[in-house]
């Protein structure tokens, strides 16, 4: 196969039509949700994601028989599980640091700081490596039996999103301690009811941080793929079989992961989204877009 | 209004240097000073502030008057020198008798009414008297119609007034207040000042930080005039604003006056 038909197909869908039909689905997605037709935005959004792989080249009967497919079910689902467990261990772990991050000083606290920021750009292949070394058979936790499975891929994920999750809920917690020290001081508030002020107004950035957090886990390939191994109906999850399937040729498949994996990037961040708004929005008012001042301060 | 308030000012200042002599002032200043980065914000001031007195601290930019109040209100630790409340060394709860509404209002990301609720924390009230006294508090400013506002999308004025509400809610012995109105319009202004008025009728000690020599007048019975972290005046407003004739007042409180062309030349 020379250079034409699908190939070319899928070279021009991804040079010219990618950013501006993402963007044109992007658009109904975000901004009917934010005008509170929430319904109609799903509807159009799907429409408009429909039409988009439809240009990129994407075989329609295939696009939806491959939603029946039972194994790319299997690989959404364990993508998700691993990178929601993921999440909920990285704000477990990572809230706690950001506040250690941003308490008084104590000692040890300038290291810490350092090893957040180096620990927030790891590379994740490296992550992968040393937990390989940490968990094969011959590793001094080869007894746990973990290597290969999904527990392991939650470990790497977990170590990716956490300095992500401290570093940036750190900074929230800086930014609103400075805010609200005086205030604080002059009400003579004690010391639970300052903590749990302070939590509660750093409710938004927190949310932010748990974003970020996912971002990392959900799109991070280097790390899974060596302590999971990309075994079918075991450890395979989106990033890992696009990885595979571009490399294996079938093209078709790779780009409805990825666009899989892009819609319910989009899905959780709206999610996130409507969390924060839902977070700020003390008394609702009303749904409609001019009623909800504020949104994106 | 401005008639109002200094014709009760008279009476309560005749009142209070009567017997100013054996009661035990609210707050008292000793000799303090205050030094950042080697340079001195505050030089030895002291003053004494008795319950119901309003006290207006008048001075130009850096003077130090902020940092006059944030000592005070123990905000900052004095370098030198002592603060009192009440005769006593300040602990946590002596704020729970002052409220402080700063230059730049500082509110959290809820409701108005839930911005004084959680005011009115420390102070451990019932549930029914912390409703209560949102509700008056919303009410003294005007603010009534605003109560499930969200406090971030108050305007400029609205929030100081709401800042004002907080404050007033926790029914101080001291109100602390950092040049309240110096970026309102006149009719927040007013209102401002009207809640002001009414809190000190109620018998509210006032502090307050101004450069504004007109609003000066309108709510003080006594004047401190602050000048590079000196306390160079401190005298019962008609004397102040009288002597500012008869250059009677420090050179630089004069030229401060002359230069708002308040003077009586």
């Amino acid at each position: 196969m020379g250079l034409g038909g699908r190939k070319f197909a899928f070279f021009l869908g991804f040079s010219l039509f990618f950013p501006v039909f993402l963007s044109f689905s992007l658009f109904f997605w975000v901004f009917l949700y934010l005008s509170g037709f929430f319904g109609l935005s799903v509807l159009f959004g799907s429409f408009c994601s429909l039409c988009f792989l439809a240009i990129l080249g994407v075989d329609m009967a295939s696009f939806l028989a491959s939603f029946v497919a039972p194994d790319l079910l299997e690989i959404v689902f364990l993508s998700l599980r691993v990178s929601g467990a993921a999440l909920v261990l990285g704000c477990v772990f990572g809230f706690p640091l950001g506040a250690a991050l941003a308490a008084a000083p104590w000692r040890g606290q300038g290291v810490l700081r350092l090893l957040v920021a180096v620990a927030m750009g790891l590379p994740p292949v490296v992550v992968g490596l040393f937990l390989y070394l940490l968990l094969n058979r011959a590793g001094p936790l080869g007894w746990m039996a973990l290597l290969y499975t999904p527990s392991a891929m939650i470990v790497a994920q977990v170590i990716l999103a956490t300095p992500i999750i401290a570093g940036f809920s750190g900074e929230v917690f800086v930014r609103v301690a400075a805010d609200h020290r005086d205030l604080f001081r002059s009400l003579g508030l004690t010391r639970w009811q300052v903590v749990l002020t302070l939590l509660y107004e750093s409710r938004l950035g927190l949310v932010a941080a748990a974003t970020a957090g996912f971002g990392r886990a959900i799109s991070e390939v280097g790390a899974v793929l060596v302590v999971g191994g990309n075994i079918a109906h075991a450890t395979r999850i989106m990033t890992t079989a696009i990885a595979l399937e571009t490399s294996r040729g079938d093209l078709n498949r790779a780009v409805i992961l990825g666009v899989i994996l892009l819609v319910l990037a989009l899905l959780v961040n709206l999610f996130f989204l409507w969390l924060r708004m839902r977070l700020d929005d003390t008394p609702r008012v009303g749904k409609r877009l001019g009623k909800r001042a504020g949104f994106f301060s | 209004m401005h008639a109002g308030i200094s014709a009760s000012a008279n009476a309560a200042m005749s009142a209070s240097s009567a017997d100013s002599g054996q009661m035990v002032p609210l707050l008292e200043l000793r000799e303090v000073s205050l030094w950042r980065d080697g340079c001195a914000l505050l030089r030895g001031v002291s003053l004494t502030l008795f319950a119901g007195e309003r006290v207006v601290l008048l001075g130009a930019n850096g003077a130090g008057k902020t940092c006059l109040l944030s000592v005070a209100h123990a905000l900052m630790n004095a370098s030198g020198g002592a603060v009192l409340w009440r005769g006593l060394e300040p602990k946590r709860e002596q704020r729970h008798e002052q409220a402080l509404v700063p230059q730049e209002s500082v509110l959290l990301r809820r409701s108005a009414e839930a911005n004084i609720r959680h005011g009115l924390l420390p102070l451990k009230l019932s549930g029914r008297e912390v409703k209560e006294r949102t509700a008056a508090a919303l009410a003294q400013v005007g603010l009534t119609g605003r109560a499930q506002t969200r406090a971030q999308v108050l305007s400029g004025g609205e929030k100081q007034r709401l800042v004002l509400a907080r404050a007033l809610a926790r029914k101080p012995a001291l109100l602390l207040l950092d040049e309240p109105t110096a970026r309102l319009d006149p009719s927040h202004t007013q209102a401002m000042e009207l809640a002001i008025g009414q809190a000190a009728d109620q018998g509210t000690a006032i502090f307050f930080v101004t450069h504004d020599p007109v609003q000066a007048r309108a709510l003080a019975q006594r004047v401190l005039f602050l000048h590079a972290g000196r306390l160079l005046a401190d005298l019962p407003a008609e004397q102040f604003f009288a002597q500012a004739s008869q250059s009677a007042l420090p050179r630089e409180a004069y030229q401060y006056l002359k230069s708002r062309s308040l003077t009586m030349d």
